[in-house]
């Protein structure tokens, strides 16, 4: 079957308007969060679960591999899809089907948005707690794809801990239901490893997640501190009074300068960092915490403590952190994000290292960041026409990587691994690790149909070519 | 030919004679109607590799085994094979606290573990029956949870990186040290609940959680299991809902109320720190003296020998019930698995139900005699709670029970979706199926 009998079977399956296959159309499906590029052989926009598997079928029978993308916002290349590969997108995949308020649970579609879903389940009295920065863009498919996490991961976990069941599509077409109705399921758990693999094993057409009751009480602090050793101090400080929050994000100085750039968050200029808490429970509960935690935030060096005294204070406390990384165009036109995890303690060693890396590539380097679970966001803001920047960042990225292992952390605590950190695994893994990892994959996708080239090194890195952030405006990480 | 004493001997000439059991001590570690041709104990993780490696060669099953406390979970083994006991692997590795992280070997037990990090006051809360001798390798393999898992979650929510044997004899470890981690495929939610038919856990690292500083059960009375789920479920319905919360009935309910007259009792775990345990206590009772019989309240010790007992009853140390049956199923159907509390089993009575109103599901409990009864009839009455359950939208697995009906059963129920994913798995994993073949779901 040639690639264009390929296409017209796939027409006849999705109708003619949903598969993309101009040059012009496809412009805006090569490229997603991250700095690769690659030009697909066309874009799929199935309408339901036959659609999807009927497709993979007719691609896997034409040899032809598929790759699935949710909204594009992914920040390590998941959705980039190799020259000759099929896309399949999801926006009319897009429908909550079910909310269940007995057994706390909704059932979507792929295409959903993530922040659609929470403001939905809001209206009764529940939320969808893993909330990716850019939540607002997001889809749960490409969520489940890349393990998303988010802020307020720090006391809920992420997507992994809040998904119950899934309906599949593997790689020859075969519908899989993974997990149950239930929370529990005999057999391997292959919904738990089927979240994070990145597309390599299936495609995602239906998901049941679990939701949270709304908590009595939200709580929200602004910690001001005149230098990062400080805010990382504070941070070690709550977690070592046994306090969890339920987010404990840091903002440095050049990000609180990029977002109040573009909006009023309501961050201190001439702070030399932030730190966005939040606290959640029953009234006295957050009450007795509040009091621990503004004392261990005077405690470190707290320049000022202030709380969001309504909702939208609040809201825009958190609207300046989520835009933090659309806000970096106002500073450079190119960023690039490194995702490195390192233990709680290891924090301030960590970003005494982003900021010598940055001296000696002169390189700017923000960091926004979850700084409760220690996992950074060092972005390097560049201009990639300036010859040999890009290599620069690249070079400092993989040395900050390399730390981040070294103090016995990890490449990425929630962006994927995907096609910019894979030559990077063996800093983690030894071969046999990453061997038992393939042997999952060799189980759900034998043929490797389904986003190859990913999460393992091979050699075959594609060239990065960074793309402006006017690309990503509106994309956060 | 494979004979015991020569197997003994083989592992002795690669482990040393010291870390085999002796041959008059290997009934005592019998699964169901199968002993092994050899026990071995090692000693630390490279000893594991070498015994595993040599039993990949040889062709030989080897049976993972911790603390013994849930060795009846499974199918009944049919392959000879030798019995791997982990629990000599006892170190708890690496505690962190201000990470929030510790590391510890598979046979350290539960008791141990949060022996240490109580210290500092952290909990790991995951839990199984009989702590001082649940193994932090068989709480991981067997997946199981206690009468907090609606507040936190299940082991798999946990476990942040793990290192294992592999069917070979290869060491790999899946995860790291660190609490959010996506760096390749999250191997440990693979192993955990694997029945050790993957690989052999080796060392665990969990994330931390701060423990409560107060604990308090209180225990309400019912005239019937129905109005004890309708207060259970309007409690779970409050900011101030319980971290665990279950309807109990029948010898379960005696058990864990033996003062507290009614044919159902709900029982709410609460804990949190002095201010807001002072309202959750408060609000509990107040809903609940409303429409119970009677609200007991236990506090400090007393709450924790309560959650121990609840977390015990499907496998006690003492008088563990001849038939335990875990239901999966969600909140919605708490009357239904309820209802099981009117059905005999054939010639023996009603289960005791113990549902998790949070979480969902439950188990059913028998500690009848069932030595008179016909084991192919109990396992058709068996079989007909997997099939209701299914119909539930969920499914029952056998736990427990005598071997003469486990012959007649598959423990595990209908096999699920993804079955075909799992043989490959396996294969992939186990080409020699060598890892506690034939126990786990379809045959694994």
């Amino acid at each position: 079957m040639t690639s264009n009998d390929l296409l017209a079977s796939i027409r006849a399956v999705v109708g003619d308007d949903y598969v993309i296959a101009h040059r012009e159309d496809l412009l805006v499906y090569e490229y997603d969060g991250s700095v690769d590029r690659s030009m697909p052989r066309a874009v799929v926009l199935p309408a339901d679960t036959q659609q999807v598997s009927q497709v993979m079928q007719l691609a896997y029978e034409a040899g032809v591999t598929v790759v699935g993308r949710g909204s594009g916002t992914g920040l390590s290349g998941g959705a980039i899809t190799p020259p000759d590969g099929l896309q399949i997108a999801f926006p009319r995949m897009d429908r909550i089907l079910n909310v269940d308020t007995v057994n706390r649970t909704a059932l979507v579609e792929p295409g959903v948005i993530n922040l659609d879903l929470d403001n939905h389940v809001r209206r009764f009295g529940m939320r969808y707690a893993p909330d990716p920065s850019s939540q607002r863009a997001c889809s749960l498919g490409g969520n489940i794809a890349e393990n998303a996490g988010g802020p307020h991961c720090l006391a809920y976990g992420a997507t992994t801990n809040h998904v119950i069941g899934m309906e599949v599509v593997l790689e020859d077409g075969e519908v899989v239901h993974l997990g149950s109705m239930a929370r529990e399921a005999p057999g391997y758990d292959l919904r738990g490893v089927f979240v994070g693999s990145e597309g390599t094993f299936g495609i995602t057409t239906k998901i049941l997640v679990r939701l949270l009751p709304l908590p009595e009480t939200v709580r929200t602090f602004l910690g001001i501190f005149p230098d990062i050793d400080s805010a990382c101090t504070a941070v070690s400080a709550v977690i070592g009074h046994g306090i969890v929050p339920a987010a404990l994000e840091m903002i440095d100085a050049l990000s609180i300068k990029a977002v109040q750039n573009v909006t009023d968050a309501g961050y201190p200029n001439d702070a030399g960092a932030v730190l966005l808490i939040e606290l959640e429970g029953l009234n006295e509960e957050v009450d007795e915490v509040s009091g621990e935690v503004e004392a261990a935030l005077w405690d470190t060096g707290a320049a000022d403590v202030r709380v969001a005294e309504d909702d939208a204070e609040r809201e825009r406390l958190w609207v300046g952190r989520k835009t933090a990384f659309g806000a970096f165009g106002t500073i450079a036109p190119n960023y690039y994000l490194v995702d490195g995890v390192v233990p709680r303690t290891r924090l301030t060693h960590m970003l005494r290292k982003v900021s010598e890396v940055s001296e000696r590539y002169g390189i700017t380097i923000a960091n926004v960041f979850h700084a409760g679970d220690g996992n950074l966001h060092p972005c390097m803001l560049f201009d990639a026409r300036e010859p040999g920047v890009m290599e620069s960042a690249m070079a400092a990225a993989a040395e900050l990587m390399e730390e981040c292992a070294l103090l016995g952390g990890t490449l990425s605590g929630e962006h994927g691994i995907g096609l910019e950190k894979k030559e990077f695994m063996p800093l983690v893994y030894t071969e046999a690790d990453m061997e038992a990892m393939q042997r999952v994959r060799e189980a759900f996708a034998p043929e490797n149909r389904l986003n190859p080239g990913k999460i393992f090194p091979d050699g075959s890195y594609w060239r990065p070519s960074a793309h402006p952030v006017a690309h990503t405006a509106g994309l956060y990480a | 030919m494979t004979t015991s004493v020569s197997v003994a001997q083989q592992i002795a000439g690669l482990v040393g004679s010291g870390a085999v059991v002796r041959s008059a001590e290997l009934g005592g570690y019998a699964m169901g109607p199968l002993v092994p041709l050899a026990a071995v104990r090692p000693r630390d993780a490279k000893e594991v590799r070498t015994v595993i490696s040599w039993a990949h060669r040889a062709g030989i099953a080897v049976y993972p085994s911790g603390g013994r406390t849930l060795v009846q979970l499974g199918n009944a083994p049919t392959r000879p094979g030798i019995l791997l006991d982990l629990t000599a692997l006892n170190r708890v590795v690496d505690f962190q606290p201000a990470d929030l992280t510790v590391s510890a070997e598979a046979g350290v037990t539960l008791a141990q573990l949060n022996d240490v990090l109580a210290q500092d006051g952290k909990h790991v809360p995951i839990a199984a029956p009989i702590s001082n001798r649940a193994t932090v390798g068989g709480t991981l393999a067997t997946g199981i949870s206690g009468p907090l898992r609606s507040a936190y979650g299940l082991p798999r929510d946990w476990l942040i990186g793990v290192n294992v044997v592999g069917a070979d004899g290869t060491q790999t470890k899946a995860g790291g040290k660190v609490v959010k981690n996506v760096t390749g495929y999250d191997l440990n939610r693979l192993y955990t609940g694997s029945l050790g038919t993957l690989a052999v856990i080796t060392e665990a690292t969990f994330k931390l959680a701060p423990a409560p500083t107060e604990w308090a059960v209180i225990v309400a009375a019912f005239s019937a299991p129905d109005a004890a789920a309708g207060a259970a479920q309007s409690l779970q319905a409050q900011h101030y809902a319980p971290l665990g919360l279950h309807v109990l009935t029948g010898e379960a309910a005696k058990r864990m109320a033996p003062s507290v007259a009614g044919s159902a009792i709900a029982v709410a775990i609460l804990g949190g720190r002095p201010a807001s345990m002072k309202r959750r206590v408060e609000d509990t009772v107040g809903l609940w003296v409303e429409v119970g019989n009677t609200v007991q309240v236990a506090l400090g010790d007393n709450a924790n020998g309560l959650i121990d007992a609840l977390t015990d009853l499907p496998a006690s140390a003492e008088s563990p019930p001849a038939i335990c049956v875990r239901i999966n199923a969600q909140p919605s159907a708490l009357r239904e698995i309820l209802a099981f509390s009117d059905t005999p089993l054939c010639s023996a009575s009603p289960p005791s139900v113990v549902a998790d109103v949070g979480f969902g599901g439950g188990r059913l409990l028998w500690w009848d005699d069932l030595a008179d009864g016909d084991p192919t009839a109990i396992a058709a009455g068996l079989r007909g709670i997997q099939s209701a359950a299914a119909s539930l939208g969920g499914g029952a697995i056998i736990e427990r029970c005598p071997d003469n009906i486990k012959a007649n059963i598959d423990v595990w129920g209908e096999q699920p979706s993804g079955m075909e994913i799992m043989r490959r798995l396996k294969r992939q994993f186990d080409p020699h199926n060598i890892l506690n073949p034939g126990r786990f779901v379809g045959g694994l």
